[in-house]
C-alpha cells in the first residue's frame, strides 16, 4: 500500500504560486492499478517522480507501507519505472539493458542474463536480445523498457506516459498487454497520463488532479456519472459536456432551471436543496443525454440546428435557441437514423437523470445528490 | 497552512558538486585568478633583472604615456587588428555563401571547407615557413625568383622590410578565417530550405536573397565573430612573434607583444605588466560585451534530481 | 536551369582561385622538403634529421627521436589530464546543483573568452616561485588552465544533450548520482569526448610559446619547440629544405588525421578565435 499524506511540492520555498503539488493526499492499495490524469502542469508528473525518489517533497509524507520513504534514494525504493521517451541505454544491447537493475543489485552475470532473457519472453522480443537499442521501432523499444522495469521484480511499477510515442493502432495493444501484465505479477501500478480513454481503459481508479490536488479519486465509471465539480466534469468526456448558465426556479413545489434559452424542470427525486433557489448555477449535460423528445412532452423545449457533423459512428448536432438568446451552443449526440438538417427546429430533451448542476464558487461543486 | 519541516541535506550529498568542480577551480585559482593579481601588483613595481622589487606606485603608468614608441605601438596594434578583422571577415563572408548556398550540398563545398582548414590545423609553427618563403628577401623567395625571371626586378627586394605588417596580416587572416567560416556556415545552414524557394516564387534575384535572406540571419554570428576575433588580434602575437619578432625596428610590434617584450627581452618587468595590463583592460571589456551578447539563463540548467 | 549551372560554375570559379593559395601551400611544402633547389632534382638529403643532430646556423639542436618521444608523451599526458578535469567539471556544471554555479558558469565563461596569455607576465613569475620553470609539470598547468574553459564549455554542450530520462532510468535502476554518471552518463557522453580530446591534443601538439618561453634545455623541447628555434632564429638565409622537412614529419599526422576527422570540427568548434 502506498499512501501520501498532504504532500507539498514547491520549486520555489518562498512563493505558494509556484506548488506543483498543492497538499496531494491518495491512498493506493496493492496490486491497484491507479492513473494519474490531468492537464499539462497539474502536477501529475511531479508526483510521479516524487514516488520515484527522483525528487523530494518539500512536506507531506510518502509512505510504501509502513515505511517512510521522504528521503530514501530511488535505488533504494525497489520501483520499475517506464519512461515517455523509454530511456533504454544507447551503448548497452537490449540484454545488457533489462540486465542493468540486476547487475546493480550484485546478481551474477549468468544469472542476470538468463533473467534478461525470461523478461524478454514475456514481453516477446527474446529475438532481439543482441541488439541496440537503436536498431528497434518504438513498439519494441517500449517491451524493452517494460521488460527492464520488470526485471527486478519492483514492489511498485511507475509509468509515465509510456504510450504516448505509439501510434493509435499499437497503443491498444500494448494497452491491452501492459494491463494483462499487471495483473498476472500483482504489481502495484502507477501510470501517469493526459490521455483520458487509456486512463479510463487501464487502470481500477483514476485520480484527476488540477493545481496540484486531486479533484476526485474514484473508478472510471463513477468519474464519468458522479463529477465531483466543474472540472471533473469538462475535463472528462469528449465531445465535452455542455454547460449552460441557468438559475435554480421554484413554482408550485417544482424546482426548474432556467436559462435564457429554455427551461428544464428537475424531476422530483434529484430536487436540490431550497438554499439553492434563485441562485445562479451551471447546467451540465453531455451530449449524448439530449434526445429528440414527442410533441407532447412538457419538459421539452425547441431549439434549432445550426451545424451538423458526421462522425462516422453517429451525428454531431450544433443546436441554438430560436431566439439566439442562450450564449453558447449546444452539443449533441444522435445516431445515424436522425434525420435533422441546418435550419430544422426541433424539439430536445434532457434525459431524466443525466445532468448536472454546479454552483457558481471557484470549485464548481456538483450540487446533485448520488445515493 | 503546512508546516514545512526543513530536511537537511547530508554533508556528503552537499559537498558532492564540489568535488567535480575542485581540480579545475584550483587550477583557476593559481594560473589565472592569481596572475590576474599579480600582474596589477606588479604593475606598481619596478621589478627587474635584479628581482627586487619596490613600489613606485603609477610611475610605470606615467612612463606609459610618455614612451615615445607607443604612438606608433597603438597605431600598429590598431591597424592590425582591424584590418586583420574586416578583411578576414570578408572571406569568410565570401566562402560561406559560396560553399552553403550556391555550392549547398555539393561534394567539392565540403573539400573547399576542410582545405581552409588546414591553416588553422597546421602547428603554426610550420604554417608560418611558408609566408617566409614566398616573401623571402634572398632570390631564393618565391615573389623574388617569380618577379626575377619576369624580368621585372633584378635585385631581390626585401620585402619583410617594405611590407612586414601587410606580410603579418596577410598571414594571420588566412589562418583566422576558417574560425569565422564554421559560424558562418552553420549559421547559413540553419536557413530553411523553403524561405529560398518562396523567395524564388516571388522571383527575388541572388542579390536579394543574399542581403534580405542570409545577411540577416548573420547578424549575431558576424557580431560574436567581431568582437572574439578583436580580442584574439589585441591579444595575442604569435604569428608576430614567428614571423617578424615585432620587427623591423618596431613596425610590427602591438600593444601586447610591446609587453612581452618589455618584460621578457629588457627583463623590466614591472614596466610589462603595466603595459599589459592596458590590454587586460580591453580584452576585460571585449569579453564583457560578448558575454552580453549570451543569454545565460538558457545555459544554466538546474538539476532535475533532488538528492 | 541554365543560369543556375552558370552561377555554380562560376562559384566554383571563384573558390577555386580563392582555395588556390592553399593548395600552393600543401604542395610547396613536399617540394621545398623533396628537390633539391639548386639543382631542382629529387632528393632526400633534409631528412637526415632522422640520423644526425640537426646543425643550423651555430645552434646544435638534440637529434629528433628523443624529441618525438617529448612529443607524443606530453600531448598524450596533456589529453590525459585535461579531459580527467573537463570531464567532471562539464559534468558538475551541467547537471548538478551548487551554491555559485551561476556565478562560476559566467566566470568559466569570461575566462574561455578572455586571452589569458595577457597574463603571462605574472604567470611566470609564480612558476619561478613554485620552482616550476624548465619543468613539464609547468608547463602543462599553465597549458591546461588556458585550454579548459574552453573544452570544459563544449563538454557542456555534450553533457546538455543527454536526457534526463537517461538520468533518471538509471537512478531508479538501482545505481546512485555518482553510479549514473560513471555507468550511463560517460559511455552516452563518448563521442564528445573523443572531440575534446583531440581539441586537446592539437593544442598540445602544436604548443611553442610556453615551451620558448619555460623551457630552457633544448632536450626537453617538443617538435613545436624544436621548429620554434628553427623559425626564429634572427638570420637572413633560411634553410627552408631543412624546415619544411621537419614540418612535413610533424604535420602530415596531425593533417591525415584532420581529414578523417573533418566533420567533428565543422560541428563542434564553435565560437572562438584560434589564434595559436
Amino acid at each position: 500500500m502506498i499512501t501520501l499524506k498532504n504532500i507539498v511540492k514547491a520549486y520555489d520555498s518562498k512563493k505558494d504560486s509556484s506548488r506543483a503539488v498543492d497538499g496531494l493526499d491518495l491512498v493506493i492499495n496493492k496490486g491497484e492499478f491507479v492513473a494519474l490524469l490531468g492537464p499539462s502542469g497539474c502536477g501529475k508528473t511531479t508526483t510521479l517522480m516524487m514516488l520515484a525518489g527522483l525528487l523530494k517533497p518539500t512536506s507531506g509524507e510518502i509512505y510504501f507501507g509502513d515505511r517512510l520513504v521522504n528521503h530514501v534514494e530511488p535505488k533504494d525504493r525497489n520501483i520499475g519505472m517506464v519512461f515517455q521517451s523509454y530511456a533504454l541505454y544507447p551503448h548497452l544491447t537490449v540484454r545488457d539493458n533489462i540486465a542493468f537493475p540486476l547487475r546493480e543489485r550484485k546478481m551474477p552475470k549468468a544469472q542476470a542474463y538468463e533473467r534478461a532473457k525470461e523478461m524478454g519472453k514475456i514481453v516477446q522480443i527474446d529475438h532481439l536480445l543482441d541488439r541496440k537499442p537503436s536498431q528497434l521501432s518504438g513498439g519494441q523499444q517500449q517491451r524493452v523498457a517494460m521488460a527492464r522495469a520488470l526485471a527486478k521484480d519492483p514492489e511498485i511499477l511507475l509509468l509515465d506516459e509510456p504510450m504516448s510515442n505509439l501510434d493509435a493502432r499499437l497503443k491498444l495493444d500494448v494497452r491491452d498487454e501492459i494491463r494483462k501484465l499487471q495483473r498476472d505479477l500483482g504489481v502495484t501500478t502507477i501510470i501517469v497520463t493526459h490521455d483520458q480513454e487509456e486512463a479510463l481503459a487501464i487502470s481500477d481508479r483514476v485520480a484527476i488532479l488540477n493545481n496540484g490536488k486531486i479533484q476526485q479519486y474514484a473508478p472510471p465509471e463513477e468519474l464519468f456519472s458522479q463529477p465531483v465539480n466543474l472540472f471533473v466534469a469538462s475535463f472528462l468526456g469528449n465531445p465535452p459536456m455542455n454547460l449552460i448558465d441557468g438559475v435554480i426556479k421554484e413554482e408550485n413545489g417544482e424546482q426548474k432551471i432556467v436559462t435564457s434559452g429554455f427551461q428544464f424542470r428537475i424531476p422530483e427525486a434529484r430536487k436540490l436543496e431550497a438554499a439553492h433557489i434563485d441562485k445562479p448555477v451551471k447546467l451540465g449535460v453531455r451530449p449524448h443525454d439530449f434526445m429528440l423528445a414527442e410533441q407532447t412532452d412538457s419538459n421539452a423545449f425547441p431549439m434549432k440546428v445550426d451545424l451538423v457533423e458526421h462522425l462516422g459512428s453517429g451525428k454531431l448536432v450544433k443546436v441554438i435557441d430560436p431566439e439566439q438568446k442562450l450564449q453558447t451552443t449546444i452539443r449533441f449526440l444522435a445516431d445515424n437514423e436522425t434525420d435533422v438538417r441546418h435550419g430544422d427546429t426541433i424539439r430536445m430533451k434532457i434525459r431524466e437523470n443525466k445532468f448536472h448542476v454546479f454552483d457558481m464558487t471557484a470549485e464548481g461543486l456538483n450540487l446533485m445528490q448520488f445515493r | 497552512m503546512n508546516e514545512l519541516k526543513v530536511h537537511k541535506k547530508p554533508f556528503r550529498k552537499k559537498i558532492y558538486p564540489y568535488l567535480f568542480i575542485m581540480p579545475f577551480s584550483l587550477l583557476v585559482l593559481v594560473f589565472f585568478i592569481l596572475p590576474a593579481i599579480a600582474t596589477v601588483g606588479m604593475a606598481f613595481t619596478d621589478l627587474n633583472a635584479s628581482m627586487k622589487p619596490h613600489f613606485v606606485g603609477i610611475t610605470n603608468f606615467k612612463r606609459i604615456f610618455t614612451d615615445y614608441n607607443l604612438p606608433q605601438i597603438l597605431g600598429n596594434t590598431a591597424v592590425f587588428a582591424v584590418l586583420s578583422l574586416v578583411i578576414s571577415m570578408l572571406f569568410a563572408l565570401i566562402i560561406s555563401i559560396a560553399t552553403q548556398y550556391f555550392l549547398k550540398g555539393k561534394l567539392l563545398a565540403v573539400v573547399y571547407r576542410v582545405l581552409w582548414l588546414i591553416p588553422s590545423i597546421i602547428p603554426s609553427v610550420v604554417y608560418v615557413t611558408f609566408w617566409k618563403f614566398i616573401f623571402d628577401p634572398t632570390e631564393g623567395g618565391l615573389i623574388n625568383e617569380f618577379l626575377a625571371s619576369m624580368g621585372v626586378i633584378s635585385e631581390p627586394v626585401s620585402w619583410f622590410t617594405k611590407g612586414a605588417m601587410a606580410i603579418v596580416i596577410l598571414a594571420t587572416i588566412v589562418s583566422t578565417i576558417s574560425g569565422g567560416m564554421i559560424l558562418l556556415s552553420s549559421a547559413i545552414n540553419s536557413i530553411p530550405e523553403d524561405l529560398y524557394k518562396a523567395a524564388r516564387v516571388d522571383g527575388a534575384s541572388e542579390k536579394s536573397v543574399i542581403t534580405k535572406i542570409i545577411l540577416p540571419t548573420l547578424k549575431w554570428p558576424l557580431m560574436y565573430i567581431t568582437i572574439s576575433d578583436l580580442i584574439g588580434f589585441v591579444s595575442s602575437y604569435f604569428f608576430i612573434m614567428l614571423l617578424t619578432q615585432g620587427g623591423p625596428m618596431r613596425d610590427t610590434t602591438t600593444l601586447s607583444l610591446y609587453a612581452f617584450q618589455q618584460a621578457f627581452n629588457l627583463k623590466y618587468y614591472g614596466y610589462g605588466a603595466a603595459v599589459s595590463l592596458i590590454v587586460v583592460f580591453i580584452s576585460f571589456v571585449l569579453t564583457l560585451l560578448l558575454i552580453r551578447m549570451f543569454d545565460f539563463d538558457q545555459m544554466i540548467k538546474p538539476s532535475r534530481i533532488e538528492d | 536551369m541554365s543560369t543556375s549551372t552558370l552561377k555554380k560554375a562560376l562559384a566554383h570559379t571563384y573558390m577555386t582561385l580563392l582555395t588556390l593559395p592553399i593548395i600552393a601551400m600543401i604542395v610547396w611544402y613536399f617540394l621545398a622538403a623533396t628537390l633539391n633547389f639548386t639543382t631542382g632534382e629529387f632528393t632526400l638529403d633534409n631528412f637526415s634529421f632522422f640520423t644526425v643532430p640537426v646543425e643550423y646556423s651555430g645552434i646544435k639542436l638534440p637529434l629528433i627521436w628523443p624529441i618525438v618521444l617529448n612529443t607524443i608523451v606530453y600531448s598524450l599526458m596533456i589529453v590525459a589530464i585535461e579531459v580527467g578535469i573537463s570531464v567532471p567539471t562539464a559534468y558538475a556544471f551541467s547537471r548538478l546543483d551548487f551554491k555559485g554555479k551561476g556565478a562560476a558558469l559566467k566566470f568559466l565563461f569570461l575566462m574561455r573568452s578572455f586571452p589569458g596569455i595577457t597574463l603571462i607576465i605574472a604567470t611566470f613569475f609564480i612558476l619561478v616561485k613554485m620552482g616550476l620553470v624548465n619543468t613539464y609539470l609547468g608547463v602543462m598547468l599553465v597549458a591546461t588552465t588556458g585550454s579548459l574553459p574552453g573544452l570544459v564549455y563544449i563538454m557542456k554542450g555534450f553533457f546538455d544533450e543527454v536526457p534526463w530520462d537517461i538520468e533518471w532510468a538509471a537512478m531508479v535502476d538501482g545505481t546512485s548520482r555518482f553510479g549514473a554518471f560513471r555507468k550511463v552518463l560517460v559511455p552516452y557522453v563518448l563521442s564528445g569526448i573523443g572531440a575534446i580530446s583531440v581539441f586537446a591534443f592539437l593544442g598540445a601538439y602544436g604548443e611553442w610559446f610556453l615551451f620558448k618561453l619555460l623551457i630552457f634545455n633544448d632536450d626537453m623541447l617538443t617538435l613545436a619547440g624544436y621548429l620554434a628555434k628553427l623559425v626564429t632564429k634572427e638570420n637572413q638565409i633560411v634553410n627552408y629544405g631543412l624546415i619544411t622537412a621537419i614540418g612535413l614529419f610533424y604535420t602530415l599526422p596531425v593533417v591525415v588525421f584532420y581529414i578523417f576527422t573533418q566533420k567533428m570540427f565543422m560541428k563542434v568548434n564553435i565560437g572562438g578565435a584560434k589564434q595559436s
